[in-house]
């Protein structure tokens, strides 16, 4: 800062001097016969005083010249130059637009969060947008002639009715049967084919409380294998005198897939572990949680056959191969379309069937 | 979260060694590793999971190490020089056009579609001359989200076999699948 300003003076001072009309036309003048000089005979920009015209460095300033001994002692004084390389260290929080620095974008391999890929195309992905996605929404079309107007539903909270007082301006009250507002259903168009958004597979380990933490280890291992994804564990929210489970320790183990390891374990799943379970009638109709994320579980004999484990099977302790839960979230908004759109996928329902 | 995954992914996939010297492992780890790196065969032949609780300790620490220790949890930023980071930028530009492109045709592709299903529909309702009977007949949705068992939903084999049809070069869609593009010539 302080050089730029000593730099920035003299231009100033020149700037600022004030010179005659008659003046100004002899300097225009004058640069323009050198310019026209310089051009005939470029040699003339040159500067008559080079730096080659001066006395070299005296002896004793050559030998007086360690630039490792002054580094060294501007260390020991604890005045050392910043180092030569660029030592840029992004943010780790993004503070919003008003932050006076953010790190990268994620798109940035300078960014801590920088995923490289897609390295692959799953056939799975390319199957739901070449072929699923046109033929679900051909299943489920809806037709609505010209000027249709669905009819007015009634409004999903309450007010609230009644001779007290407080309830003027009180905040409207939550629907019958519960304080959950599901999900609006939107008929489905070309705009809201539902598609698979991120799958989660889960496993909790009981016998933590047992036999200890080498059975959650083995399972975090497993779920590392089979997803190809870092695992998280999880701690017990609440104790349970039943299980005899303290708070606060580690006894389940998830990971989330999204995007292109997602769909390779979904394929995994449908094309090679499904069809090998025996005496299995598929996941039953009735899972989901209302709003389109549906969930089923296998058993740890089940997680024995995915092909990472089955082919380095004596890697683990047999035991303590754990069971999973996986959960599909889509972003569907109701359990049937997601179950319509799983079924395309392959997985097999059975049992009652409700809404 | 993902990125760390994709990492371990990677240099599992590739067989890079996470950490193939003990330089920046935790001090209080580095004599673990020395013993468990340097024990005598008949060692390894009774070790399992589960022996004597010094060993499995050891075990357990270097597990829990490499599954949970932030230093390999946290992959360092890659750092571009200044070529290389244009280059970066240029090609994640062109991927994200290229992908933008695809995205919007398929869009267009389905809402042509559905445009083409609600004409069909809107004929067959007035103009079919049967009074919209077809027409009632075809929106009757039963037994749509059934399931197969049921005698409604998708059947199994819808989702079988098909995947063989659709990886294609160049992203084309249906039709056989071209595993190599034969009349692909430099430009």
């Amino acid at each position: 800062m302080k050089r730029s300003l000593q730099l920035l003076r003299p231009v100033q001072q020149f700037k600022d001097r004030p010179i005659c009309g008659s003046c100004r036309k002899e300097l225009r003048r004058a640069a323009s016969t050198q310019a026209a000089a310089i051009a005939e005979d470029p040699s003339q920009e040159l500067e008559s005083n080079s730096s080659f015209n001066l006395p070299p460095p005296s002896e004793q300033d050559a030998t007086r010249f360690d630039p490792l001994k002054s580094t060294r002692y501007r260390e020991k004084k604890k005045q050392a130059l910043p180092s030569s390389r660029y030592q840029y260290r992004s943010p780790r929080f993004d503070r919003g637009p008003l932050a006076p620095h953010r790190p990268p974008p994620l798109t940035d391999p300078a960014s801590r969060q920088f995923v490289p890929g897609p390295f692959s195309q799953s056939r799975l992905e390319s199957t739901y947008h070449s072929t699923i996605a046109a033929d679900y929404m051909a299943m489920t079309y809806q037709h609505r002639p010209p000027g249709f107007k669905p009819p007015e539903k009634g409004p999903r909270l309450r007010a609230w009715e009644g001779d007290n007082p407080y309830f003027a301006n009180r905040k409207l009250r939550g629907p019958r049967g519960g304080d959950v507002l599901r999900l609006l259903r939107k008929p489905i168009t070309f705009r809201n084919i539902p598609m698979i958004e991120r799958l989660t597979v889960h496993t909790y380990c009981r016998d933590v409380i047992r036999s200890g933490s080498a059975v959650l280890h083995v399972a975090g291992m497993v779920l590392q294998e089979i997803t190809g994804q870092r695992v998280i564990t999880h701690k017990s929210k609440h104790p349970e005198q039943g299980f005899g489970l303290q708070k606060g320790i580690p006894i389940a183990a998830t990971v989330d897939l999204k995007g292109e390891a997602m769909y390779h374990f979904m394929d995994k799943l449908v094309n090679v572990v499904m069809p090998r379970i025996k005496d299995w009638r598929g996941v039953r109709a009735t899972t989901g949680d209302n709003s389109g994320n549906l969930t089923f579980g296998f058993e740890p004999d089940v997680t024995g056959t995915f092909p990472e484990v089955e082919n380095n099977y004596d890697a683990y302790p047999p035991k303590m191969i754990p069971g999973l839960h996986i959960t599909i979230h889509t972003t569907a908004r109701a359990d049937k379309d997601a179950r319509l759109l799983l079924e395309a996928f392959g997985i097999p329902f059975y049992g009652k069937v409700v809404d | 979260m993902v990125c760390l995954s994709l990492r371990s992914a990677l240099a599992s996939a590739f067989g890079i060694a996470n950490r193939s010297s003990t330089l920046g492992v935790a001090p209080q780890l580095q004599h673990i590793i020395q013993s468990t790196r340097h024990h005598r065969p008949q060692d390894a032949a009774a070790a399992t999971f589960s022996t004597s609780s010094s060993t499995f300790a050891k075990k357990k620490a270097l597990i829990r190490y490499h599954l949970y220790h932030p230093t390999t949890l946290t992959p360092r930023p890659l750092r571009f020089s200044r070529n290389r980071a244009l280059r970066h930028w240029t090609i994640h530009r062109a991927w994200n056009l290229y992908r933008m492109k695809v995205k919007r045709r398929r869009e267009l592709e389905l809402e042509r579609q559905y445009n083409a299903m609600a004409a069909a529909n809107e004929e067959l309702r007035v103009g079919a001359g049967d009074g919209g009977k077809l027409f009632r007949k075809a929106q009757m949705k039963i037994g749509t989200w059934s399931i197969p068992e049921r005698g409604g939903g998708v059947p199994i084999e819808y989702a079988r076999g098909q995947v063989e049809w659709v990886g294609t070069v160049a992203g084309g869609v249906g039709g056989p699948a071209k595993i190599w593009d034969h009349e692909w010539k430099r430009a």
